[in-house]
């Protein structure tokens, strides 16, 4: 039965350094797992306790010691499976017991060394090291835990072999203050209008229940009847009794909500975003903002993965876009990256200004005339047929209520193809030498440039219908977990692209 | 127009491969309904006597239909599973019902993984897993090697890359 050993690399020189976890990782990793299960443990330690069946008590008792003391053995076992060892080239480690595995890290793909020490762990005199890449998965090796010679040892080591040029550790980049002419600023009337289409009637509806969720907390129920009552008598008097006229007083009601929600956002924004201004220096783009709470925020260029310029329906009606980057820390999607705003590059401009402004942030598009190619036609006959069988479908669910008249509902193979021809008018992509750019939205409006040398990974993809239309859909990861999409290409245009695309550069 | 390399100049991965999703997709959903099972039993020694009888009947049923698709569906997973991996890129076809293709710069790999769980040993077998910075999505993973293979696939990616980087 052969298996995975830890072998010396065959890549690799020599053996800088090597060793195994402090035996007081035993411990630790056993408290970590009975942590886990120390409520079962709890409990069955109590049924032990109370239970009058003297088989059932030692059940428990079994069950107790069970919980507690496997921990320890399993971590017994896994620390005399653990070793590291570094060479010129490689960091190499192999753990597991049960799932072995042995994982081998580029020295020069090391990003960040970092340590730190609980209590426990300093009581112990040992330490946590975490070895951090550019994968966004968290720290790719963590030695928990080592003692502080061994991890002297290790972080020497590491510099030694920096030292050579081998390997290039990420630093720290100083920020200076930007002083250069700005890039970029945005006016208060673009933030108010950003805010005008960025309604947050959700956001004031949650506020009046919140508010009427305390009131009615504390006894106001009655009041609130009273009120109602009021109400209803107010409006019998004005529209007749037994009229709409409470219900015309409660469409009224939501549309204050409404208006009431476009002011806050355009309040909301034009605080938070207050002064935006964008500048760049020494390679590193600075956007400063706040009314009240000032913010700068740093991005160094070669960090930006992706561009993102986007056009709500509403944005687009006025003209107005919204930039936004993907860099190593988040893809733009991703909702932390928009709950704290870091994710926008610039909040609100005119939508020309916005693709002016992409040949500055990513100069490779300078250098390229992007012509835009649409993808498959195919796409119009499959909206069609969407629509055909939905037609179809509601015409014979509706036969039974309206009769021959639901046949009408076959009509929507019109609407459906319309909207394919849209999609396929609107859907396009450009390749330059260095950069991918994409654009989609019929209604809205979606532009993403992705610099070649971003790419992290592509995959082409068909479902069966994408199978029978002989289409695919090509996804392109860049760093940070960010994706662009490219569906309806036909296959070989799909595999053409995706083999363009991860081919090295020539220099 | 660059070259596009047809899925038929992949590698496969080891036969025995099919024995190992299947024991595992078995014992998977065994381990999985034995949970419902333990609650169903505990519920026919109580009152609600029914709740037990219609838990032990879903989870038997839910078990064999799993079982019964894993079983079926193997063959054509193996059928459709083809890698690659040369100087400049590596690629992985796989996907039944949806067919994939990922593919990976060499250039952009970050750390490889070769892993070994329990029912993987009894078939001889390992799994090679290559990570980039694109995340989970981004990643690049094929089961089914002999540890010999998957270690010899591992130093050949780690050479691409100084070369690369030359």
């Amino acid at each position: 039965m052969s298996s995975v050993e830890s072998e010396p690399s065959t890549t690799g020189t020599g053996t800088l350094v090597e060793g195994r976890l402090h035996p007081a990782s035993i411990l630790l990793q056993a408290l970590k797992a009975i942590k886990r299960t120390a409520i079962y443990a709890a409990l069955f330690a109590y049924q032990a306790v109370r239970s009058e069946r003297e088989s059932f008590q030692l059940w428990s008792v079994v069950a107790t010691l069970v919980l507690l003391l496997m921990p320890l053995l399993i971590s017994t076992i896994e620390w005399f499976r653990f070793r590291y060892r570094l060479t010129a080239e490689v960091l190499h480690v192999s753990s597991g017991v049960l799932r072995r595995k042995d994982r081998r890290i580029p020295v020069d793909r090391i990003q960040d060394l970092s340590s730190e020490a609980g209590i426990l762990h300093r009581a112990l005199g040992v330490l946590v090291l975490s070895v951090q890449t550019s994968s966004t998965q968290g720290a790719e090796v963590e030695l928990d835990a080592i003692s502080k010679p061994a991890e002297r040892a290790l972080r020497a080591a590491l510099k030694q072999v920096t030292s050579l040029g081998v390997a290039k550790a990420d630093v720290h980049e100083t920020q200076t203050p930007a002083v250069d002419a700005p890039l970029f600023v945005v006016s208060s009337r673009d933030l108010v209008l950003r805010g005008l289409t960025d309604n947050r009637a959700g956001l004031v509806l949650a506020g009046v229940a919140t508010v009427a969720d305390r009131f009615l907390d504390i006894g106001g129920q009655d009041a609130f009847k009273s009120v109602l009552v009021a109400v209803r008598r107010h409006t019998d008097a004005v529209f007749g009794a037994g009229s709409s006229g409470a219900a015309l007083l409660g469409i009224a009601a939501l549309c204050l909500v409404w208006v009431a929600g476009w002011l806050t956002s355009a309040v909301v924004n034009t605080v938070r975003f207050h002064g935006f201004t964008l500048s760049e220096s020494d390679q590193v783009f600075f956007r400063r903002y706040g009314l009240f709470t000032h913010r700068v925020h740093a991005l160094p260029r070669r960090r930006v993965q992706c561009l993102r310029v986007e056009q709500t329906l509403l944005r687009r009606l006025v003209g107005l876009g919204v930039m936004r980057t993907d860099d190593m820390g988040a893809g733009a999607q991703e909702k932390s990256a928009q709950e704290s705003g870091t994710d926008v590059f610039i909040p609100a401009a005119s939508h020309s200004a916005l693709m002016a402004l992409v040949a500055k942030v990513l100069p490779e598009s300078q250098s390229d005339a992007l012509s835009w190619q649409q993808t498959s036609d195919r796409i119009v006959r499959r909206r069609a047929a969407l629509g055909l069988f939905l037609g179809l479908a509601l015409s014979i669910g509706g036969y039974r209520f309206v009769g021959m008249g639901s046949a009408l509902c076959l009509l929507l193979v019109v609407p459906a193809a319309l909207w394919g021809l849209a999609v396929h008018r609107t859907l396009r992509y450009a390749r330059g030498h260095e950069l991918l750019a994409v654009r989609h939205g019929v209604l809205s409006r979606h532009h993403a440039f992705v610099p070649r040398n971003k790419i992290q990974s592509l995959e082409i993809s068909q479902t069966p219908f994408d199978r029978h239309h002989g289409v695919a859909k090509l996804q392109i990861w860049v760093g940070g977990g960010g994706r662009v999409t490219l569906p309806n290409l036909p296959l070989g245009e799909a595999r053409a692209l995706a083999s363009e695309l991860s081919a090295e550069p020539a220099t | 127009m660059a070259h596009v390399e047809e899925p038929s100049n992949l590698e496969k991965p080891e036969p025995a491969v099919v024995g190992y999703w299947r024991l595992s997709g078995v014992v998977g959903t065994l381990l999985v309904c034995a949970g419902f099972a333990a609650q169903g039993l505990f519920f026919l020694a109580t009152k609600a006597a029914w709740l037990g009888v219609w838990i032990l009947g879903v989870s038997g049923v839910v078990a064999a239909a799993r079982v019964g698709f894993v079983l079926m569906t193997t063959r054509l997973r193996y059928r459709r599973l083809a890698f690659s991996s040369d100087a400049e890129r590596l690629r992985v076809v796989h996907g039944v019902v949806i067919h994939r293709e990922k593919i990976i710069p060499v250039s952009r790999l970050q750390h490889v993984d070769i892993d070994q769980g329990p029912l993987e040993r009894l078939f001889g077998l390992a799994s090679l897993t290559v990570f980039t910075a694109g995340g989970r999505g981004a990643t690049f993973r094929v089961n089914g090697l002999t540890p010999s293979r998957a270690e010899a696939m591992r130093d050949q990616i780690l050479r691409s890359i100084k070369n690369v980087e030359r």
